[in-house]
């Protein structure tokens, strides 16, 4: 059994397709993350699953009940999904117990001890309750809007970028503790953002939306180190690709001769690297030799811009250092290679 | 906004233009209160006002909650559902603000005498004000998030549970400041219930002042009549002080997707066409009927004479460019000491100047006349005594609209004209000027419109002799003249419905809200 199954969902405005015949499948317990540029179609995805939005073609079945098919089109509140939208949209008439609790019958509505444990369970403490969401902070209206999403114990959460609106800081401690809230309520989610590192870092699999479609699914470790095309490649993080080719089981190419990954056909191919893959040594330690140009520096990391001396082919990389050993523009380094690295037939390189 | 002292002349001006408007209510409190307590109670004590009470606060009652479910129903009809033509039912929804009440009224009386009671009385008040309620819903609707609806539909709140759980709690502030309006409306207003010779205070006031110059009885209801207001405007403040809620957070949102009516369609398509036909159909079209009745159909001397219907709608014409200069002129210290300066003082005196609308139209005319009776006889029923009683009424709407046209030209603009070394005169002509200018003109044209289709004041302070158009609509329907009265009502009511088109075209539905 699967917790979500979207069959073929098409769904056009004014003509413009926005999804086209879109499969995907959440298993129970998951969290599947969705990546997707802005406008790539993921908050219509979550308004079709929620009901807001009508389907053109195609099918959504949510656990086992078809919700959404040909002729078919149960409202959201037969569905039985926690939705938290990408502001909250808390009720601002309410106070905080009031929204929490707002999903639940009548008769649950009094219960301040699940209000209590709703609250602890995203990291917030019982004196909140009874706050209006206006005194609260946009991190901990999310955490409110989470709890209310889950107090039904619904069979699926819908995230739709919940951490867009919050500043940096904020941001990496509201994602942690929804990862943790919904890890503990063993809810199956779906989140969606167009921010990779937040895709890589909370979803158990990520699926890159694409031309209305899904372009790749699989673990976050997969998709960063074997993407289907250098597209995705260079959507999932930084890259550095260059031309090679490749022989007897080598990638021969601006870098040297690296080991191809198994299985790879001879003939021409665009070799794939991440930047942190690219380690600097001191001159001389390595015949690859190449030129600082510059760098931005990031505190932690810092990414150094650099020329392939004696190589005229290769024009530019990027490298990755630690923040505490950048390199001097103008200053000469060796270069090594680390870990596998990923290459594509140079014809089907791009989609 | 900065906490520095305003410049003293414009605060004296402030100040004596705060005083101006208290004056008429601090004179109707004193005159009732000179009467003395034995006086007063059995002044008060009165069947008589046991049944004014009775009428003036079941027909609040029964109005403001007919209005409240008009409103309301239309609004939602018109901004949330896929009803056809929802842009010009929206427009009509609004326009009979634009139609003075007692032209609706005689058009009703005229109609059907038997209409003279509670039912008719109830029928123009409706009528007449539900724009009061409809426009403030409106637009708390088009301020609602859908996507607050959305999450409560997801929780799983049904379409009639998500209305009453999260739509309409959202939307009681404006919905109960509209029918506090209506309710003040319903309680100064004079013309309408006098056609339909429904008895209010107002219409009892005005029949004892006719009696005796200075009766005391007029002035112990007058007070009556004051406090009753002011604890409308009372309510009204508390509520907007209150329940402020704003969304929160602050990104794009999207629009709302209006609901299917389903088979409802035809049935509420029928209903707002009735509506219509009631609240716009009736009165306009009574009064074209009337216009080609050649004074036929009732008791009225010879057909329209074009002499006095010039020099009415000139009269008209002068009093409302003088009044709306006067108002203007009052408001401007206010709106610049509100929107530039900071402090309690400026507070209070903004309040003072708001307090003027709980001040009927009549208690302030017969405040104004005991006063100059008693101290400045040469200005009893001069123009200028007019002019001012309009600049007392209609400050609180000309302040609305000065303060909206004067934050448009915010400080930091000023002060970045300053610093390209605009000097002051430069600075109003080329940056204030430009921006505030058109709400300023539209501010005038809403008292303009104001002053033409007002009664209660000009009947009681017009110089003798002049006659407006409004003046000359009552005269003439008293006598039940409907015929003769109908060029002048249509003409007052085209003037109106004019501005008031223009306003809107100019600054959206809104516009329309300050007229009437
Ligand atoms: N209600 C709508 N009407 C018309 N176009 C829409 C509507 N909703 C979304 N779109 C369009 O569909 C595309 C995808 O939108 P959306 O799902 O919001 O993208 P994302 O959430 O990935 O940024 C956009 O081009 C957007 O303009
Ligand atoms: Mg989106």
């Amino acid at each position: 059994m699967v917790a979500l199954r979207i069959e073929a969902a098409s769904k056009a405005f004014a003509g413009q397709p926005v999804l086209r015949d879109l499969d995907l499948t959440v298993e129970p317990g998951q969290l599947l993350a969705i990546l997707g540029a802005s406008g790539s179609g993921k908050t219509t995805l979550l308004r079709l699953i929620c009901g807001f939005e009508r389907l053109d073609r195609g099918r959504i079945v949510i656990g086992e009940r078809v919700v959404a098919g040909p002729g078919l089109h149960r409202p959201p509140e037969e569905r039985h999904i926690g939705y938290v939208a990408q502001e909250g949209a808390l009720f601002p008439h309410l106070s905080v117990a009031a929204n929490i609790l707002f999903g639940l019958p009548r008769r649950q509505r009094r219960d301040r001890q699940r209000v209590e444990a709703l609250l602890a369970l995203v990291g917030l403490p019982a004196a909140y309750a009874a706050r209006p969401p206006q005194a609260l902070s946009g991190g901990e209206q999310q955490r409110v809007a989470l709890a209310r999403a889950l107090a039904p114990a619904p069979s699926l959460v819908l995230l739709d970028e919940p951490f867009s609106a919050l500043d940096a800081g904020l941001r990496a401690e509201t994602r942690a503790a929804v990862a943790a809230a919904l890890a503990a309520a063993g809810a199956t989610a779906l989140l969606v953002t167009h921010d990779q590192g937040e895709a890589l870092s909370m979803g158990d699999a990520v699926a890159v939306l694409r031309d209305g479609r899904v372009a790749q699914r699989a673990s976050p470790q997969d998709l960063y180190r074997h993407p289907l095309d250098t597209a995705l490649a260079r959507f999932v993080g930084e890259a550095v690709l260059l031309a090679g080719v490749v022989r007897d089981g080598r990638i021969h190419c601006g870098l040297g001769a690296l080991a191809a990954p198994p299985g790879m056909a001879d003939g021409a191919v665009e070799v794939l690297l991440r930047p942190e893959q690219i380690q600097l040594l001191p001159a001389g330690a390595s015949p690859l030799r190449a030129e600082v140009l510059g760098g931005n520096f990031f505190g932690h990391d810092a990414s150094v811009r650099l020329r392939l001396l004696d190589q005229p082919a290769v024009d530019m990389l990027s490298a990755r250092v630690g923040g505490q050993a950048t390199p001097e523009p103008g200053q000469i380094v060796s270069l090594s290679v680390a870990g596998p690295v990923a290459a594509f037939p140079a014809a089907a390189a791009s989609p | 906004m900065r906490h520095r002292l305003p410049p003293l002349a414009l605060l004296a001006a402030g100040a004596m233009v705060a005083l101006l408007v208290l004056l008429p209510l601090a004179e109707t409190l004193l005159r009732a209160g000179r009467i003395g307590a034995t006086g007063a109670a059995s002044l008060l004590l009165r069947p008589l006002v046991g049944v004014l009470l009775y009428n003036t606060l079941i027909l609040i009652a029964a109005a403001t909650l007919a209005a409240g479910l008009l409103g309301t129903a239309a609004a939602w009809c018109v901004e949330r559902t896929a009803l056809p033509g929802r842009g010009v039912w929206g427009v009509l929804a609004a326009a009979p603000l634009a139609i003075p009440a007692f032209v609706t009224s005689y058009a009703w009386v005229s109609l059907s005498p038997g209409l003279q009671d509670f039912n008719g009385a109830l029928l123009v008040v409706t009528c007449a004000y539900y724009p009061l309620v409809y426009l403030p819903v409106a637009a708390a609707l088009r301020g609602l998030d859908p996507a607050l609806e959305e999450s409560a539909r997801v929780l799983g709140a049904g379409a009639w549970g998500c209305f009453f759980r999260i739509v309409l709690p959202q939307l009681r502030p404006a919905l109960l400041g509209g029918m506090l309006l209506v309710a003040l409306n319903t309680l100064t207003e004079f013309g309408a219930f006098a056609l339909l010779r429904y008895r209010t205070f107002t219409t009892e006031i005005y029949a004892e002042y006719r009696v005796s110059f200075d009766g005391a009885g007029a002035a112990v209801l007058a007070a009556v009549l004051l406090l009753l207001c002011l604890l409308c405007l009372l309510a009204e403040e508390w509520l907007r002080g209150r329940a402020r809620y704003g969304r929160l957070g602050q990104g794009t949102r999207r629009a709302a997707r209006p609901q299917s009516l389903g088979r409802g369609r035809i049935p509420v398509l029928a209903a707002f066409a009735l509506l219509v036909a009631i609240t716009l159909g009736v009165p306009l079209g009574t009064l074209l009927f009337w216009l080609t009745q050649h004074a036929t159909a009732a008791t009225a001397p010879a057909g329209t004479a074009w002499g006095p219907l010039l020099a009415a709608t000139a009269a008209s014409l002068g009093l409302g460019l003088g009044g709306a200069a006067l108002t203007l002129l009052f408001a401007l210290p206010l709106g610049v000491l509100a929107t530039r300066y900071d402090g309690p003082l400026i507070t209070l005196l903004e309040r003072c100047a708001y307090l003027a609308q709980g001040v009927p139209g009549l208690v302030v005319a017969l405040a104004l006349i005991s006063l100059t009776l008693d101290a400045l006889r040469p200005l009893y029923q001069s123009t200028a005594l007019l002019l001012l009683a309009y600049a007392i009424v209609f400050l609180p709407l000309a302040l609305v609209g000065v303060r909206a046209a004067l934050l448009q030209a915010q400080p930091a603009l000023e002060e970045a004209g300053r610093a390209l070394g605009l000097g002051w005169l430069a600075l109003a002509r080329r940056v204030i000027l430009p921006l505030a200018g058109p709400g300023l003109a539209a501010a005038a044209a809403m008292v303009f419109v104001s002053v033409v289709s007002e009664l209660t004041a000009t009947l009681l302070l017009a110089p003798i002799g002049t006659r407006t158009l409004a003046t000359q609509v009552w005269a003439d329907t008293a006598t039940l003249a409907f015929a003769a009265a109908a060029p002048y009502a249509a003409l007052m009511t085209a003037l109106s419905l004019l501005s008031a088109w223009l306003l809107a075209r100019r600054f959206g539905r809104g516009g329309i809200f300050a007229v009437g």
